[in-house]
């Protein structure tokens, strides 16, 4: 056991997980780690520049715009829009690839507060969308671009949060349900 | 908010008086064009071997000594803890003038722009500009799950490892907004593989592409399939910059850097990337030249995906915005003109990355060392019929959305046959 754990620190972030349960990718940067640990308080948290009001995502430590350092982690509205869908077939790390043996991946880049981010997207959430298993394996999850969806962070297997964009119409008030939402998509557990 | 405020950097560059004009290139030469060491993914060089190893070639191919070149430009993303100063140490050089440029597929045009300088300044006389990269056991895993801080922080953890997911969405954004359909994009990479069926160093030159294979193939990210991925590899390109005093004093082929420009991060308001930083120098560059894209007979875009490809067509004033589609329909891409339509432009005669491999950072300089071949006649087995200007264009780092680099320069044949060594 404790070989193992040497082994597997030794080979650092981009070998095959040796799990029986693979996690999502954990490395963060500090403002990563940063956003992720903010994101546990609520539902969608980010950096709001205190000089200029901009909201900075990725993470930084110099607000984009002003140059600024002044930020504060605040609550955020969870509306935003797609920008463009993709699902993935292939993956270089173990926990997707496992994920898209059974089905790709789908992931959406959205626009919320003018800032591009990209979440993984609740196919299940869209009642636009073929969620039939056939479609699963064969068909491309594909929203318009500007469908309005709501983005939200959980914490995922990895303990890190990550962000999920559902429709627009979909209830995430409560915790539980969005831990539910996450649950489902085999992300959290 | 931010819209006003980043909306301000792209309304500064449209709306400013205009800029100086740039110097131009005068008495600058590109010669000694050299591509090295392909092969496929777990080589066990390491990337100073390949460096060493075009910088070998450079000198044999020259005939000039080790102690003759005095500048050192060098881009690799496997380097790992060497970099282009131990470079000097590794392969005893000792150059006055030294770049190290970490910009992926855009370094070969920022190597030669920086070269281009240093040589008309007089800072060096003889600069070798050299890329490679080794392609060592998941080290292609490695660089993409700790590209940069956005990557780490923002994308990586979504599965969207490497540049397949961003290019996905930019690709299903590009042909919802314009109408292309799979087969426009195959189109290039077909024509791409022809090229790369007679150029002996591309990894797939015995393999031939058909467009029912291209449209067969196996998914790997929202519309993109395997032939619009290129396969990462191991590999190295090179050239020699000096004056066209010191290329003709060596009777070497050479042929000259007429413009170039370069713009990093543009438009970055847009909310996906469907133009790159050319729409803002392009029509400068050509001007400087006293030409039109008309008047290249070849281009090397940077082709990491067939999408970028088209974004560089439009961006570089070879078709209207949206019009790439329509234009790979009418425009035979092939290197000999062998194909049915009636527009032609020699373009990645190489076969491009898709087809030769994209060696890491070699392949931001195959485009200005594939050029260099063709205007001074030595090309490896698909010579373009006696090109007088070809366009290198770059375009690198593709950083959490989007590519954040993009770059082009215009080279020319040198007429005189006593000049250039041409055919």
């Amino acid at each position: 056991m404790g070989s193992k754990k040497v082994k597997r620190r030794l080979t650092l972030a981009a070998r095959p997980s040796l799990r029986k349960h693979p996690r999502p990718p954990k490395a963060r940067t500090l403002m990563g780690e940063s956003f992720s640990t903010a994101n546990f308080a609520g539902p969608l948290v980010m950096q709001h520049c205190q000089e200029c009001g901009l909201i900075n995502y990725p993470s930084r430590e110099r607000c984009r715009s002003c140059l600024s350092d002044h930020f504060r982690w605040r609550a955020t509205d969870s509306s935003a829009e797609i920008v463009s869908c993709s699902q993935i077939y292939v993956s270089q790390w173990e926990f997707f690839k496992r994920k898209v043996k059974d089905a790709p991946w789908p992931i959406a880049s959205v626009k919320l507060a003018d800032q591009i981010l990209f979440a993984h997207l609740a196919v299940d959430t869209f009642s636009q969308l073929d969620n039939s298993e056939q479609n699963a394996k064969e068909k491309s999850y594909l929203l318009e671009a500007g469908t309005k969806v709501k983005v939200f962070s959980q914490s995922d297997t990895a303990k890190k949060s990550v962000l999920i964009a559902v429709s627009e119409d979909t209830d995430i008030s409560a915790a539980s349900q969005r831990k539910a939402i996450a649950v489902a998509m085999g992300i959290a557990e | 908010m931010s819209k006003a405020t980043s909306n301000n950097n792209s309304v500064q560059i449209n709306q400013q008086s205009p800029k100086r004009p740039p110097q131009g290139y005068e008495g600058v030469a590109l010669t000694a064009p050299v591509s090295f060491g392909y092969s496929k993914q777990d080589d066990a060089h390491s990337a100073p071997w390949f460096i060493g190893g075009v910088l070998l070639n450079l000198i044999k191919q020259s005939g000039l000594t080790k102690d003759d070149i005095d500048g050192f430009a060098v881009s690799s993303f496997s380097l790992g803890v060497d970099s282009a100063i131990s470079l000097t140490q590794y392969l005893d050089i000792t150059p006055r003038w030294i770049e190290q440029l970490p910009y992926g597929g855009c370094s070969g045009v920022i190597a030669a722009r920086r070269a281009a300088r240093a040589i008309q300044a007089g800072d060096a006389e003889v600069i070798a500009c050299i890329g490679g990269d080794a392609s060592g056991h998941r080290s292609f895993e490695m660089m993409s799950s700790q590209f940069s801080t956005f990557t780490m922080d923002a994308s990586f953890p979504y599965g969207a490892g490497g540049p397949n997911a961003p290019f996905s969405m930019i690709t299903q954004a590009y042909m919802d907004k314009f109408g292309a359909e799979r087969e426009d994009f195959g189109r290039i990479a077909v024509d791409q593989r022809y090229n790369a069926n007679h150029y002996p160093t591309a990894l797939f030159n015995h393999k031939k592409l058909s467009m029912q294979q291209y449209l067969d193939a196996r998914p790997i990210a929202g519309p993109l399939h395997l032939f619009d991925c290129v396969m990462p590899c191991a590999g190295a390109e090179g050239f020699l910059m000096m004056s066209t005093e010191r290329a003709k004093q060596l009777q070497l082929p050479y042929c000259e850097l007429v413009s170039a420009g370069e713009l990093h991060n543009a438009h970055s308001s847009d909310d996906i990337q469907l133009r790159g930083g050319w729409t803002e120098f392009a029509p400068q560059m050509f001007e400087s030249a006293g030409i039109s894209p008309d008047d290249i007979d070849i281009l090397q875009s940077y082709d990491d995906y067939p999408v970028i490809s088209m974004l560089q067509f439009e961006d570089l004033g070879f078709c209207e915005k949206g019009g790439a589609p329509e234009f790979v329909r009418n425009t035979d891409l092939r290197f000999d003109g062998s194909g049915p339509q009636a527009n032609k432009l020699a373009h990645n005669t190489s076969g491009g990355q898709l087809s030769v491999g994209q060696a890491g950072a070699a392949a931001g300089y195959m485009g200005i060392v594939e050029n260099i071949r063709q205007l001074t006649g030595t090309a490896l087995g698909q010579q373009v019929n006696k090109p007088k200007y070809a366009l290198a264009s770059g375009y690198g780092m593709i950083n959490y959305d989007r590519g954040l680099c993009s770059g082009a320069a215009i080279m020319r044949a040198v007429d005189d046959i006593k000049d250039g060594g041409r055919n």
